[in-house]
């Protein structure tokens, strides 16, 4: 029986823009199943990035709620959401979200790092994650060089290193040609039936719906689901 | 996990290009200093050295705050943020706090000492909380 990952209640975000509120995100409601690719399509500027940030904890909401794997995110102070971010939740920026200057194997340590595994247990764990994204033969090579598709890779094993229960991506095709976007596309949907991992990507390439289980259209921070397939 | 995070941030700061900078700067004024002995002169190069300090870490910008991004995207909470990110900034400082605190020395000015130790501390305690904010938003 499928789960509910994270539930979105009634959330409203603004801006200030010239002194005044104004509304970014407006009333969403959405949820997402453990095990499912949800893909939130909507044009630039339509706040998607904003709902994704939410999500991750980096932003807060003005009104509504977030609750992600029974935790209420509203109710959380920054050091709650960090710990949710270290165990629960990863996020990967449309820059990759990566250091350039450090390793491919460097980058992957952070998270474990910061969760406190001991340096066999990381080892172990990172030549794992390597072999799954199919980046053996490049963990001590400096992110600087690598190809948008790699580092798109070298990301996603950050973000999965801790096996989170909700992965968010924004944008993930964005700098990518369509054969390593459709690569990148083939891992997520991969990770959500491996590890029953809940995956949300935000996109504005109409290309990237046809993965999802599920789609929702943001429009002028209005949310809408499109479509309900299933997904297992 | 704070010994290990931190030694990244010890990696970065020592390996980014900016630190070629902060050594121009150290063997310059210490030139200078050595040459003339200009003491007045001195309190000045100290503020200076901030502003050298400042633009090392300003053209490696990037790579900072990609480091502290995924510190932060990984779940790292303020204080080990802010402890790495010290860090960076007391690798930063170094040669100017070794270099100007061995010249009060050879002058034999102890309260000089304290006041370059003093001003090093905080000047890099300040750049801590100043990148965590910019990262922050």
């Amino acid at each position: 029986m499928r789960r509910i990952v994270a539930i979105v209640r009634n959330l409203w975000k603004y801006y200030l823009v010239g002194g005044r509120a104004v509304p970014i995100l407006k009333n969403i409601n959405m949820h997402v199943y453990s095990g499912e690719m949800v893909c939130i399509h909507g044009p630039s500027g339509a706040g998607k990035t904003t709902l994704l940030r939410i999500l991750a904890g980096l932003e807060r909401p003005d009104q509504g709620e977030v609750i992600v794997d029974g935790y209420n995110l509203t109710l959380l102070d920054d050091d709650g959401l960090a710990a949710l971010r270290a165990n629960v939740i990863s996020y990967i920026p449309q820059d990759y979200g990566l250091v350039e200057d450090l390793t491919v194997y460097e980058n992957i340590e952070i998270p474990l790092m910061i969760i406190g595994l001991d340096e066999a247990e990381r080892k172990s764990r990172i030549r794992w994650l390597l072999e799954y994204m199919g980046l053996i033969g490049k963990e001590n090579v400096k992110v600087r060089i690598l190809s948008g598709g790699e580092k798109q890779r070298v990301a996603i094993a950050r973000a999965l290193a801790v096996t989170p229960s909700l992965l968010l991506a924004d944008e993930p095709t964005a700098n990518l040609d369509w054969e390593n976007s459709k690569r990148v596309l083939e891992l997520m949907v991969n990770i959500s039936r491996d590890f029953q991992t809940a995956v949300v990507i935000v996109s504005h390439d109409p290309r990237v719906l046809e993965y999802a289980h599920r789609k929702y259209q943001l429009y002028d921070g209005v949310i809408s689901e499109v479509s309900q397939n299933t997904s297992g | 996990m704070f010994r290990g995070l931190t030694a990244k941030s010890i990696k970065i700061a020592i390996k980014g290009g900016g630190m070629v900078y902060v050594g121009m700067f150290v063997a310059s004024s210490m030139i200078y200093l050595l040459m003339f002995s200009v003491m007045s002169a001195f309190l000045t190069m100290v503020l200076l050295s901030f502003i050298a300090i400042i633009s090392s870490i300003l053209s490696d910008k990037k790579t900072v705050k990609q480091f502290l991004l995924v510190l932060l995207l990984s779940g790292a909470r303020k204080k080990l943020i802010l402890v790495s990110s010290w860090a960076y900034c007391i690798v930063r400082c170094l040669p100017v706090l070794i270099a100007y605190a061995s010249y009060a020395v050879s002058i034999g000015d102890s309260i000089l000492v304290a006041v370059v130790v003093v001003f090093y501390t905080i000047s890099s305690v300040l750049l801590t909380h100043l990148l965590y904010w910019v990262v922050r938003r």
